[in-house]
């Protein structure tokens, strides 16, 4: 993480777009540091795309500024921008080679052939295309385009590299190694990455900051950890990894802790950092990795604040991970999902068993419904 | 397959080709006498390249059908990206209609409103002065550039927009990505609408016949003139070299295009 020199490289103000009578971005502001990589997440529609093609320059926003590094670019060309774009589909030339391909944009920026030839052999060497200089972009692999893309950004040196779903092209195995690939090259040239993704695990395991977008807004601004463990709204709780979230009302306050009843059984006391008033009706949301499920009767019994007792309803052994199902009764039923840290140590859990769950009081965020 | 749709393939091909068959059978008929078989000979091949009137006629032909076929690609080009690129601007749905009309205007209107538009702007602004080959690759032209426009319009629509977007990013201005990315990606389209209009015009009887002045005789006009008065066997031999110049035209920017599919 190499975030520091500028905290305001970018600097996004007040940014509206609309398409007629659609507004597609709403009123967005937006610090991005220099040497972050910053990712945009959001489903189709968020708007996402639509910030990425304003800050690249081939929209101009409808209301709002846009400076990079000082300098303001609403209304200039692409071509003008210190800027350059990874495109999703890659976009290469296909009737140039890798070599043209990755040379087009030193030659218009006019700088000599010799010295496109050396600093195109430079990249290729990076990203370990080399014997691939001579070929057409049709004779290559997912991959190996892929980084013949990166490789024509990155030979401009560009002040912010945009990255349009990067990884969307790839297979699971491929994803990895570039994901680590993209991040290494960016920490070597100190580059600014924005990413646009729709992919959670993507912009989590390559982020330094995610900023989640919904309708045309920017939702929550953080670090991974920051908007999975305390999301600033259930939109966000729910859209960032798996969630149980149950409807309650707040019973009142004990020990500096809230008392939440979910059902007739099922009373709950929860840490929260906020205050909650009694009678409020409320969304209870705990991820399902918080919990931890013990066989009745079991030597090992849990210790936390909360215990409830089950059924278990579904079993799904993942290999790295076991998910249950566990009906809690009053029509609730709780996911859990338990890392499978040895093997089979931990007698088997199997559907029909009765459980305890362990729920502590620190798992579990309180929405107002 | 069925046999009773075997069967009708075969007669339909029959029905489209035999006559071609035919008349390419009958230009190695070594009997003066079109109807009679008299053995197989190459002689009126021969007989035509020897034949001055029809050489010239060819010449003019060719001359008017490249003319005729650059000017149509060039126009057909700028209709396109006007059509593709420039959004819905207004009057877009009347400049389509008005561009894709010569597809299904009756030659002979197209014809004689030409002939009319020439003489009257002869005697207005003396331009052109009499009609000849330029006068029929102006009115080639005018039907040509449907044509073109036909081939180039889905090519520039579905050609990837993030290559323009990419060369801009990189760069390069507008014009800069256009002769850089854009024309060399629907190249394979643009000489597929050339070789379409260089046909088109080649073949053209009734356009050239009101366009045309003395001196100016195109092929068709010429082979349609003789066997006004007989069908000699020299004309099978033209006729079936015609042909071998337009099937090649036509498989050529068949394959240019499919070439193109294969590669994305």
């Amino acid at each position: 993480m190499a975030t520091g020199q500028n905290a305001e490289f970018i600097r996004i103000e007040n940014i509206v777009k609309k398409f007629g009578e659609v507004t597609a971005v709403q009123n967005i502001s937006l610090n991005i540091h220099q040497g972050e990589v910053f990712c945009l997440l959001g489903g189709s529609g968020s708007g996402k795309s639509t910030l990425l093609r304003m800050l690249a320059g081939f929209d101009a926003p409808t209301e709002g500024r846009i400076i990079i590094d000082g300098d303001d670019i609403s209304g200039k060309p692409p071509e003008r921008l210190p800027v350059n774009m990874m495109f999703q589909s890659y976009a290469l030339f296909p009737h140039m080679t890798v070599a043209k391909n990755i040379g087009y944009g030193l030659r218009r920026d006019g700088v000599s052939k010799a010295e496109t030839k050396q600093r195109v052999d430079e990249i290729l060497e990076m990203v370990k295309l080399t014997p691939f200089a001579d070929r057409k972009p049709s004779q290559l692999s997912g991959g190996q385009r892929q980084r013949v893309a990166l490789a024509r950004c990155i030979v401009k040196r560009p002040k912010v590299l945009m990255l349009d779903e990067p990884l969307g092209a790839l297979d699971k195995k491929l994803r990895e190694e570039t994901q680590q690939e993209l991040l290494k090259i960016q920490q070597e040239l100190g580059l600014t990455y924005i990413v646009v993704t729709h992919d959670q695990e993507e912009a989590m395991t390559m982020a330094d900051r995610i900023g989640i977008m919904n309708l045309g807004q920017i939702v929550q601004v953080g670090p991974p950890r920051e908007l999975y463990e305390q999301p600033n709204s259930m939109f966000i709780a729910d859209f960032v990894g798996s969630l149980n979230k149950f409807p309650g009302s707040v019973l009142g306050q004990e020990d500096g802790r809230t008392v939440v009843r979910l059902s007739e059984d099922l009373v709950l006391k929860i840490e929260t950092p906020f205050e909650h008033n009694t009678g409020e009706d409320v969304m209870l949301t705990t991820r399902p990795e918080k919990l931890e499920v013990f066989p009745e009767g079991s030597s090992d019994q849990p210790a936390t604040q909360n215990v409830v007792s089950g059924t278990v309803k579904f079993v799904g052994y993942m290999g790295e991970q076991t998910n249950y199902t566990v009906d809690v009764g009053g029509g609730i039923e709780v996911r859990v999902a338990e890392q499978n840290h040895h093997m089979s140590t931990k007698v088997t859990i199997a559907r029909g068993d009765t459980v305890r769950v362990a729920w502590p009081a620190r798992a579990s965020h309180l929405f107002a419904a | 397959m069925p046999r009773i749709l075997k069967f009708s393939l075969w007669a339909g091909f029959a029905f489209l080709y035999a006559p071609i068959l035919v008349l390419i059978a009958y230009s190695f008929n070594a009997s003066r006498r079109g109807s009679v078989w008299g053995g197989f000979s190459t002689h009126w091949y021969g007989e035509l390249f020897r034949d001055e009137q029809i050489l010239n006629a060819a010449w003019i032909s060719i001359k008017v059908a490249v003319y005729s076929a650059t000017g149509a690609t060039l126009l057909g080009l700028l209709a396109a990206v006007a059509m593709v690129r420039f959004g819905k601007f207004r009057g877009r749905t009347l400049f389509s209609g008005l561009m894709s009309a010569p597809l299904v205007m009756p030659e002979v209107i197209v014809g004689i409103s030409l002939l009319l538009l020439f003489i009257s702007a002869e005697q207005l602004i003396g331009w052109p002065a009499g009609r000849g080959i330029l006068t029929i690759t102006i009115a080639h032209i005018t039907f040509c550039t449907a044509f073109v426009l036909v081939v180039l319009q889905p090519r520039m629509a579905t050609m990837d927009r993030s290559l323009e977007e990419a060369s801009r990013d990189l760069g390069a201005g507008p014009v800069t990505t256009f002769v850089l990315v854009t024309l060399p990606v629907i190249a394979p389209a643009i000489v597929s609408g050339w070789l379409l209009a260089f046909i088109l015009s080649f073949d053209d009887l009734v356009i050239a016949s009101f366009t045309a002045g003395p001196g100016s005789t195109t092929l068709p006009m010429l082979i349609f003139s003789k066997v006004k008065i007989a069908v000699s066997p020299d004309i099978n031999a033209l006729a079936t070299l015609i042909i071998l110049v337009a099937a090649l035209g036509l498989v050529a920017a068949m394959l240019l295009t499919r070439n193109r599919n294969n590669q994305q």
